[in-house]
């Protein structure tokens, strides 16, 4: 413990003495351990919203969306076939009935998704998405109103209701009931415009619910010659049923409508944010690991310094190793001479990183997530990078004959 | 850690046929032709030579910085040859103590750092340790430069320093390669007074010196040519020699003024007779600076 003392106020003194160079080595672990930071401090942040949004909407609702999940033992989600995002639909109506019958299901709700333009007369959506859904679609995504009602079964045919955006966007107001939009060129009756709504990852992560327009199922149908092609069906379950048990039968029956294909998830709200947290941790992880070559470049920094170093001292070496000093103890000189730069460049790094993750995610409206692994390794890495880095110098100046070195002249 | 119970005739040192090779097959050049040699306890003893004679490389492996290739080395009775490098080091570090011609003070740490270097890395705790090199510095009348950084101390304060260092272990056995060497006559006078001094209160010291008048303080004179001991001659100290009558005193500087003069003359002479013609390069310097010798030796 002493020796290690002695040794941190010598690595202490000799950084300071060549602070120029300390700096600039220590920036480069610096960005590195920053970049990593900010890219994981993003990807929690990101997991969060997703996260806050399941709380939003309640801990019963189940979805079912086409394509096979694989669970593990535990009943985790492990991966998704996201192909399935891509082919037409294997959720079919037949399903929705099916989930209406189920026990412990209180409503159930299709939502298909149109591709198309919402306009008013020469002024066009920037961006838009026609969904037709049935008069429990409301319930069932979390829903509210500013004005007007959602679709009902005493509604007409051509009726519409606007998201909040697409409603202030064409229409110039977000109560303009009774006016008339075109949907994809046909004309529907606006009947209800719905509040702000701040969450849609779990329903889909690919609509914008404020800027889309709700039509009934039958309507969406109509655009899509006659055929329904179902993105997902929202279920919720009765209050206080066991949604496990719910959302295993449900896939059951629904198995069984698809002559036994498993070919359907039927997801909890908990399985949902598993699937995007995968989503997520395979893009922050792939982009970490590129963003951890900076750190290997920054290590590469630290064995540069550290073995100019160990070549400009090659004379103290040899006092030290004259009076008496082991090669060990030399070692851990220069070993924690490395570490200290490292450590304080990783230190720094957090630091910034979470300032940068900061930044970033005020731009698009969330917050940096903060998670305890990601200081471990960021940190971690950073020692491991002085070890590493550091370690090849040390046993260079650890090795060295006390003669050879006493007789080296700068 | 406990310190080993010396017997007080132990000798400190003892040597058996050592040898010192460098280089391999035709090149290999002795430094060092089959030396034996005791050194007891409470000794001042002088190394002398010619450069190229071999003291540097004895006084590196009996500090325990190099190997010899064959022979034996007992340091305190026991023999260093099959130690790890981790044993030798902690033998330098608590029965070693060196004093170099460059000083070889760490240049970016103050004096009492310095002083206090080699107890670090026996673990003492860093308030001990100053305070033990601050009690030393006070016997070198240094204490109030402290906490000077070595630059700002003249040649003959960084001596004291690095003496200070050396004993701040309480060493054994202090080995001091040409400790005067880098300093002025008035210098060299001081260091050599304190050597003196430390001698006088029981230590043992080795030095090696090309400076007649350095040698003279010390009780043993050891002449070194072409690795091997010429002669090892017992003298009185400079010491005793001051109380001696003044007849005796004289006698004894003719005696080994003259014991050096017919040394230097004799190696003279032996590099004159290495002569080959055509002459080499290495002789010629070695001629020069045998001329330079000559020319230095008669201006004292």
């Amino acid at each position: 413990m002493v020796r290690f003392v002695s040794n941190l106020k010598i690595a202490v003194n000799n950084l300071r003495a060549t602070r120029m160079r300390t700096a600039l080595t220590i920036l480069g672990i610096i960005i590195g351990v920053m970049s990593v930071t900010a890219v994981l401090a993003l990807a929690e942040g990101a997991k969060n919203v997703v996260r806050n949004q399941v709380k939003q909407l309640g801990a019963d609702i189940i979805t079912v969306r086409p394509g096979r999940v694989t669970r593990n033992a535990a009943g985790n989600v492990v991966s998704y076939d996201y192909l399935a995002a891509f082919g037409s639909s294997t959720v079919t109506e037949r399903d929705l009935d099916t989930a209406k019958a189920t026990e412990g299901v209180k409503l159930a709700a299709p939502i298909m998704l149109v591709t198309g333009s919402v306009s008013n007369g020469p002024k066009k959506a920037s961006s838009s998405a026609i969904v037709g859904t049935s008069d429990e679609g409301a319930t069932a995504l979390g829903l509210k109103l500013k004005a007007g009602q959602f679709l009902d079964n005493k509604t007409t045919a051509d009726t519409v209701v606007l998201g909040r955006d697409i409603a202030t966007e064409l229409l110039g107001t977000d109560t303009a009931i009774g006016q008339q939009v075109n949907l994809r060129g046909k004309p529907f009756t606006v009947v209800g415009i719905l509040d702000y709504y701040s969450s849609s990852a779990i329903i889909s992560t690919v609509f914008d619910m404020n800027r889309t327009a709700f039509v009934q199922l039958h309507d969406a149908k109509a655009f899509n010659q006659g055929i329904s092609n179902l993105q997902q069906v929202v279920v919720r379950a009765v209050s206080g049923a066991d949604t496990k048990k719910v959302a295993a039968n449900l896939e059951q029956k629904i198995i069984s409508n698809h002559d036994g294909e498993d070919d359907v998830s039927v997801l909890r709200p908990d399985e949902t944010v598993q699937i995007t947290d995968s989503l997520f941790q395979m893009l922050s992880g792939a982009i970490s690991a590129i963003a951890s070559i900076s750190i290997l470049v920054g290590g590469v920094g630290v064995m540069n310094i550290m073995l100019v170093s160990v070549t400009e001292r090659t004379r103290e070496i040899g006092i030290r190793k004259a009076v008496g000093a082991t090669n060990r103890q030399i070692l851990s000189q220069f070993l924690i001479e490395a570490l200290l730069m490292t450590a304080t460049g990783g230190l720094i790094g957090v630091f910034l990183g979470y300032g940068v993750a900061y930044g970033i995610a005020t731009i698009y409206g969330f917050l940096p997530g903060f998670e305890w692994y990601i200081l471990a390794i960021a940190f971690g890495v950073s020692l491991v990078v002085g070890i590493i880095f550091g370690g090849w110098p040390a046993i260079k100046a650890a090795r060295k004959d006390p003669i050879e070195a006493l007789r080296f002249f700068q | 850690m406990h310190a080993p119970i010396i017997d007080a005739m132990q000798p400190v040192i003892e040597i058996f046929g050592l040898s010192k090779l460098f280089g391999v097959g035709d090149a290999t050049t002795v430094a060092l032709d089959n030396v034996t040699l005791t050194i007891e306890k409470g000794e001042f003893v002088a190394i002398m030579g010619p450069s190229g004679s071999g003291k540097t490389t004895l006084m590196n492996i009996l500090g325990l910085l190099d190997t010899p290739t064959h022979g034996e080395y007992f340091l305190e009775g026991k023999s260093v040859a099959d130690l790890s490098p981790r044993r030798r080091a902690r033998l330098r570090r608590d029965h070693i103590g060196m004093v170099f011609q460059n000083f070889n003070l760490l240049s970016r740490a103050n004096v009492i750092e310095n002083v206090a270097l080699p107890l670090t890395y026996r673990g003492t705790l860093s308030t001990n340790g100053l305070n033990a090199a601050s009690k030393i510095l006070e016997t070198f009348g240094l204490n109030e430069r402290e906490y000077y950084m070595p630059y700002q101390l003249s040649g003959g304060q960084l001596q004291r320093v690095a003496i200070a260092r050396a004993l701040v272990t309480k060493p054994s056995l202090i080995l001091a390669d040409e400790p005067t060497g880098n300093l002025d006559t008035k210098s060299s006078e001081i260091i050599m007074e304190e050597l003196a001094d430390i001698h006088r209160r029981g230590n043992t010291i080795i030095m090696v010196t090309h400076n007649p008048d350095v040698a003279i303080y010390a009780d043993r004179i050891i002449q070194m040519v072409d690795g091997q001991i010429a002669s090892d001659s017992k003298q009185p100290t400079k010491e005793a020699k001051s109380k001696m009558p003044l007849n005796t005193f004289r006698k004894a500087m003719q005696a080994a003024a003259k014991a050096n003069e017919n040394f230097a003359d004799a190696t003279e002479a032996m590099v004159e007779e290495a002569l080959p013609t055509p002459p080499k390069r290495g002789a010629k310097k070695a001629r020069r600076k045998a001329a330079h010798k000559r020319a230095k030796r008669s201006k004292h």
